[in-house]
């Protein structure tokens, strides 16, 4: 076309001779970043479901001494009342006069419960 | 090796074929972000980033234009985006183009052919990074409005007064410094 402008004068540039190792370098560097970041996220996600099933194993095992705890103290009170009520009439003395007043008023609030 | 075997290739993730795009397009593409930047050490930057991203983003490649017209949309992009971001691309904006009407040089000039490349450097400077890019993909890369009009995403008409615009601005200066030299 005669109207177009003529370049030919132009100096012409040609990629440099490491240019080509760079790209290469580059997209293996960003590849091994991107590997890098999935075992990190992955890792991430491992870590917090661990936390979380230690956080549940923690939180079951207190609730669950606590219940264990109560249950022992309430067996505790009702085998000595049994041994108490069985021994009752056993013996030769009324029993009822060696307890103090304490235990006997705490043993009848026991019972009444 | 075809294009679209090369693309495909590509896809897969193959190095072999982004080399044989890197040997039948680096230079075409250096030589677009050195005309846009004006800066050797940047145009390679833009030349290694393309190259770079080009696994990434061939995907989104649907094959409707050819890659070297592809290419050319990735590097003006990436160029216009440090230019604005250097806050360079003031060099001179079209609004002054319009003010050389293409009456101005008209036919009564005789053709001036023989440019001394360093005051054809000059005129170019004139243009903004755009319009210079789209100069010298039409008149030295020998690329059609149609690839332009892609590229640039703008309509065939458009592009055409912009060629014509630039190349009247360039011509007269070369012109002008010619008479005076």
């Amino acid at each position: 076309m005669r109207d177009q402008i003529d370049f030919s004068k132009l100096e012409r540039i040609k990629p440099r001779k490491d240019s080509w190792e760079t790209v290469c370098a580059r997209l293996d560097s960003s590849k091994k970043q991107k590997f890098l970041k999935l075992v990190q996220t992955r890792s991430i996600y491992a870590l917090a479901a661990s936390l979380i099933v230690v956080a549940f194993v923690a939180v079951f095992t207190m609730f669950n001494q606590m219940d264990t705890e109560a249950l022992l103290i309430k067996n505790a009170a009702s085998d000595e009342l049994v041994s108490w009520y069985n021994d009752l009439g056993e013996t030769s003395d009324d029993e009822l006069e060696n307890l103090d007043t304490y235990q006997s008023i705490s043993y009848l609030l026991q019972e009444t419960k | 090796m075809d294009e679209k075997v090369i693309i495909k290739k590509i896809k897969e993730g193959s190095r072999e074929a982004l080399g044989m795009l890197w040997k039948a397009h680096s230079t075409n593409v250096l030589n677009l972000a050195f005309r846009m930047l004006k800066n050797r050490d940047e145009a390679e930057d833009v030349l290694m980033d393309i190259f770079v991203s080009v696994p990434g983003k061939i995907g989104k490649f649907r094959g409707e234009s050819a890659l070297n017209t592809w290419l050319y949309r990735l590097t003006v992009n990436e160029c216009l985006m440090r230019l604005r971001s250097k806050k360079r691309h003031a060099e001179l904006e079209e609004e002054h183009i319009e003010l050389v009407t293409v009456s101005a040089i008209g036919s009564k000039h005789e053709e001036q052919t023989d440019y001394d490349p360093e005051l054809l450097e000059i005129g170019l400077s004139k243009l903004s990074a755009e319009t210079r890019s789209m100069l010298w993909l039409k008149d030295a890369e020998d690329l059609g409005v149609k690839d332009l009009s892609e590229i640039y995403n703008m309509p065939e008409g458009t592009i055409k007064a912009r060629l014509s615009r630039a190349r009247t601005v360039v011509k007269n200066y070369l012109q002008e410094n010619v008479n005076y030299a």
